[in-house]
């Protein structure tokens, strides 16, 4: 760490990490929705919406998120569009649940 | 005379509930209130080592509850303050040994001829615990400012506040200051603004804690070092009275406290 990182505190230092880490952690928990039951709800997501329209499975991301008092489950699934073949990403927010 | 009964706890092993519970007792003493600490840890017992007792036990908490002795015969006077007794837990028993009704009216009893009744709490989130928060009229709930501790103290106070007992205080223990002044430890408004409790004290990592464990004698007898000094307050706070956080462990470092400290200024 040289002496103007040290000045400026530029460095990204672990407390940053911690802080992300620890926060998501805390989403989880409050809300009783472990990572494993949330790849559950993912998979089962999936395969309703996949019924119907082809989408990139590689490319969703369904997480919590926590704000304003709410914790929310939001999804984006990006949809495989049939007419130019390439993703579209739409946002959509399944479902909310306060916790 | 009828005492507060408080419970220290905070889930994860290892972040010094019994050191506190130790100090905290005998700093409150030192101010000239009774005081009684329990051993809640059944079959894992460690307060009477902590507060150099540990030769001078005879009967302890299982004892008492299967009725082999009088309460008054299980407590060991402390050599050096006369209103600071210990109930030891057992060694040999296991948790089950106790259940939340005797440690209710072991409370009840004590609390007749004490100020305080601190609890020194099991880790983890089961019977030890619930027993140990059972007869608590308080709560402490004892963290460091690490990732594992600070989610561990969210469910416990997830829990006491399920119980009607909450939200109890939180005392941040083994803060490292030049730690968080290089970023590398949350701080105590990091932690305080997770945990969303009201802040009882802060004690910062000191090496006098392993040689007052090392000697049986807590550190709380001298007020010479920073740990110490951090018990002291936190008695003081217990008792009604304001005392200013000391303020290396609360103030995160601002760039003048850096320069300052680079030009030797500190």
């Amino acid at each position: 760490m040289n002496i103007f990182s040290r000045l400026f505190g530029k460095r990204k230092a672990s407390k940053a990490i911690a802080k992300e880490r620890l926060r998501l952690v805390l989403i989880h928990d409050r809300s009783g929705i472990p990572p494993e039951l949330l790849n559950i709800i993912k998979n089962e997501i999936i395969a309703i919406i996949s019924k119907h329209v082809k989408v990139d499975r590689d490319a969703i991301e369904i997480n919590l998120s926590h704000s304003q008092g709410r914790t929310r489950l939001v999804a984006d699934i990006p949809i495989i569009s049939p007419r130019h073949d390439q993703a579209t990403e739409h946002q959509e927010t399944v479902s909310h649940s306060e916790v | 005379m009828s005492g507060r009964v408080i419970t220290i706890t905070s889930g994860k092993g290892g972040v010094g509930k019994t050191t506190i519970t130790a100090n905290l007792a005998v700093a409150l003493a030192l101010l000239g209130r009774h005081v009684t600490a329990i051993d809640a840890d059944i079959g894992l017992r460690n307060l009477d080592v902590i507060m150099g007792m540990e030769s001078r036990i005879i009967y302890d908490i299982v004892d008492v509850v299967e009725g082999r002795c009088h309460l008054y015969q299980a407590l060991i006077r402390d050599k050096r303050l006369p209103g600071l007794h210990l109930l030891p837990a057992s060694q040999t028993h296991d948790k089950t040994a106790v259940n939340a009704e005797d440690m209710v009216a072991i409370c009840q009893e004590l609390k007749g001829d004490n100020d305080f009744v601190l609890i020194d709490s099991p880790a983890g989130i089961e019977h030890g615990f619930q027993n140990a928060i059972s007869g608590a009229d308080e709560i402490i709930i004892v963290t460091t400012p690490e990732v594992s501790a600070v989610r561990s103290a969210d469910r416990i106070i997830g829990l006491i506040e399920a119980t009607g007992k909450g939200p109890g205080r939180l005392i941040i223990n083994r803060l490292k200051p030049a730690m968080v002044r290089r970023g590398d430890m949350l701080d105590t408004f990091d932690v305080i603004e997770f945990l969303a409790i009201e802040l009882l004290g802060v004690a910062p990592e000191d090496e006098a804690i392993i040689v007052a464990a090392n000697r049986g004698i807590p550190l709380a007898y001298e007020q010479s070092t920073p740990a110490s000094r951090a018990f002291h307050n936190i008695a003081r706070r217990l008792l009604g009275e304001e005392v200013p956080f000391m303020s290396i462990f609360e103030q995160p470092d601002s760039i003048l406290n850096r320069l300052r400290r680079l030009m030797h200024l500190k």
